[in-house]
């Protein structure tokens, strides 16, 4: 077998270190955001109780409400990006003779 | 009054149906059932879509529709609790596990960590926590079912468990995961649209405003209906439970398992992201579900049926749609057990046939036919086991046992997971230790927990004041996989590391 085209492995470790990083970065923000309304409501127990809109709905309800919606919207960004930008990098790579496992 | 508990014929009907068609479908199934592959990854051919709705029924259990219901009934806002914790863990299983686990395993999550590690240990310690995790996860599911299954159909608790054990295992042993996927398929629709109907009908009442509709609430049971409540009492005891149900989530095995079903790692990725909507629509419906019960129907004639509050939803479709849409609600329940059932009866045995008998005992060298021979016994076992459990545990108190099963799943299953994919010198005896430790300190933290030690046991002081050990368990294991790593390095397994990143991150073929 040829050996792999000189840059492949760099190229390689360059994307798949992209990807952790991105992968890593929403990861935290979705753990920051879940863990921030988890710590709102055990310590700040008055502010997440804290009416607003006319008494219709607490801030801790709003908080929570938007953790549920934040995740799928994240993992939305993170299947976009990889759709558009890993994947057709990974196959480039591969037909430019990256080792094939 | 209500109709819950008598026999309707509505309910009956809906569930026969749903009953007969999937037996069809298994049937159906059998005949494309040839293959190990067939069986515990339906060949590999299911699509984002499907893998999406199915990730979904697997997931969502009659104790997140109709405990979580019940919960924000009882206590308003604290069920939210539960929903968001239920579903932050699908993100970080796209962020970080579903490609990676693809690309590198075949039927079990055992696969990907044991791929450069030394096969033997490290499929034992994973067959172990896996069953852990598939055992405690069918008795909570047996014996609510019994119990719900007698509240709604007002059938005897030992003949609802024998019926979902029997019907599960006709799924699992002739249908395999071409059955099994169809089956959460169709449940994770039906409920759904049930439980979307029952929110709209909740929302036409309060002129499709929630607000409108938590103002009611408010009105009836006070401000502390939108404010954190009991459950919050102990600060660290919920961020000890939101540890577990974030990581467990990425660490069950019959969700894992899900991954191999699609062909590709792209494919893993888009599933995900359609199952991480579907649950998160479904969570926000079932707190608008809670609210609407306590409203409607009433805390006083949702206690009266049933102390722990599970027959909120039920009661609430009663009252909004009349006996039709309860029969319809309940058979919907009743189906949502079953395929949870099956799913993890169906990862309970691919660890037993596929790990421990395909790598363990015959190393690797098993053919076709004897996998799928020890497959279906495993199944068979299986299924007995879990009616056994159901009968043993008839009347105990196993609402803490859905908590234990993600503390395991998270302490031994994630740890050792995320570091045979991103750490190059993991070893080995790194990944053993971080499995047992994170499986064992689970079971005895429970234990000596104010759940057991105290409530079930009858001890007057619990020896730990944690309901869930999560936030010491799952650091702990991945304190002991790092220090044990670092203390015996493994050669080898680092060496083995390139070859698994590429692969992981390339794609196998």
């Amino acid at each position: 077998m040829p050996d792999p085209a000189p840059d492949a492995t760099r190229e390689i470790h360059r994307l798949v270190g992209r990807r952790w990083r991105i992968g890593g970065a929403l990861t935290a923000v979705m753990m920051i955001a879940y863990f921030g309304f988890i710590l709102l409501v055990a310590f700040a127990k008055p502010t997440a109780g804290e009416l607003v809109a006319g008494g219709g709905v607490s801030i801790g309800i709003l908080v929570g409400a938007a953790v549920i919606v934040l995740a799928p919207l994240l993992t939305a960004i993170y299947v976009r990006w990889a759709n558009r930008h890993y994947d057709p990098a990974v196959k480039a790579l591969r037909a430019n003779g990256a080792p094939r496992p | 009054m209500t109709s819950l508990g008598e026999p309707n014929v509505v309910a009956i009907v809906w569930f026969l149906g749903f009953v007969l068609i999937t037996l069809g479908i298994t049937w159906w199934a059998a005949r494309r059932t040839r293959t190990t592959s067939d069986f515990f990854a339906a060949g590999g051919n299911v699509s984002a879509v499907q893998n999406g709705f199915a990730l979904a029924g697997d997931y969502m259990s009659a104790a997140s529709f109709l405990g979580i219901a019940g919960l924000v009934s009882k206590s308003g806002f604290d069920g939210l609790i539960y929903s968001v914790g239920w579903l932050v863990g699908w993100p970080v299983i796209t962020f970080l596990i579903a490609e990676p686990l693809r690309n590198l395993g075949k039927y079990t999550f055992a696969d990907a960590v044991a791929y450069r590690l030394r096969q033997r240990p490290v499929r034992i310690a994973a067959a172990g926590s896996t069953l852990a995790v598939v055992t405690i996860y069918l008795i909570a599911q047996m014996v609510g079912a019994g119990g719900l299954i007698h509240l709604l159909f007002g059938l005897p608790y030992r003949a609802a468990v024998a019926i979902v054990g029997g019907v599960m295992l006709l799924y699992v042993l002739f249908g395999g995961m071409i059955a099994t996927t169809w089956v959460q398929i169709i449940k994770a629709g039906l409920l759904l649209v049930g439980a979307t109907l029952l929110a709209l009908l909740v929302l036409s009442k309060f002129g499709f405003n929630p607000l409108a509709l938590f103002a009611e609430a408010r009105r009836q049971y006070g401000d502390g209906v939108l404010a954190p409540g009991d459950l919050v009492a102990q600060p660290l005891e919920v961020v000890s439970l939101g540890i577990a149900l974030m990581f467990g989530t990425a660490g069950l095995p019959h969700i894992l398992m899900r991954f191999y079903t699609v062909p590709d790692a792209q494919t893993a990725r888009r599933s995900v992201a359609y199952a991480t909507s579907l649950i998160g629509f479904f969570y926000l419906v079932t707190f608008v579900l809670g609210f609407g019960a306590s409203v409607l129907v009433g805390r006083d004639a949702i206690k009266s049926v049933d102390k722990g509050y599970n027959m909120a939803a039920p009661l609430l479709a009663e009252v909004l749609g009349g006996t039709g849409f309860l029969g319809f609600i309940s058979a919907v329940a009743f189906a949502t057990i079953l395929a949870v059932v099956a799913g993890l009866t169906l990862s309970g045995a691919a660890a037993i046939a596929h790990d421990l008998w395909g790598h363990v005992i015959r190393d690797g060298k098993i053919t076709e036919t004897e996998q799928l021979v020890v497959a279906r016994r495993a199944t068979v076992a299986l299924a007995l086991l879990a009616i056994l459990l159901g009968i043993v545990f008839e009347g105990q108190n196993v609402a803490f046992m859905v908590g234990l099963a993600f503390a395991i799943a998270a302490s031994a299953n994630f740890p050792a997971l995320l570091l045979s994919m991103t750490w190059r010198r993991f070893t080995t005896r790194g990944a053993v230790a971080s499995m047992v430790t994170g499986t064992l300190s689970s079971l005895l933290l429970i234990t000596l927990s104010p759940t057991v030690w105290k409530d079930l046991l009858g001890n007057p002081e619990a020896v730990i004041p944690l309901k869930n050990p999560g936030i010491i368990t799952v650091p702990l294991a991945f304190l002991v996989a790092i220090v044990v790593s670092l203390i015996w390095p493994e050669p080898e397994a680092a060496r083995g590391f390139t070859d698994a990143h590429d692969r992981m991150h390339l794609g196998a073929d």
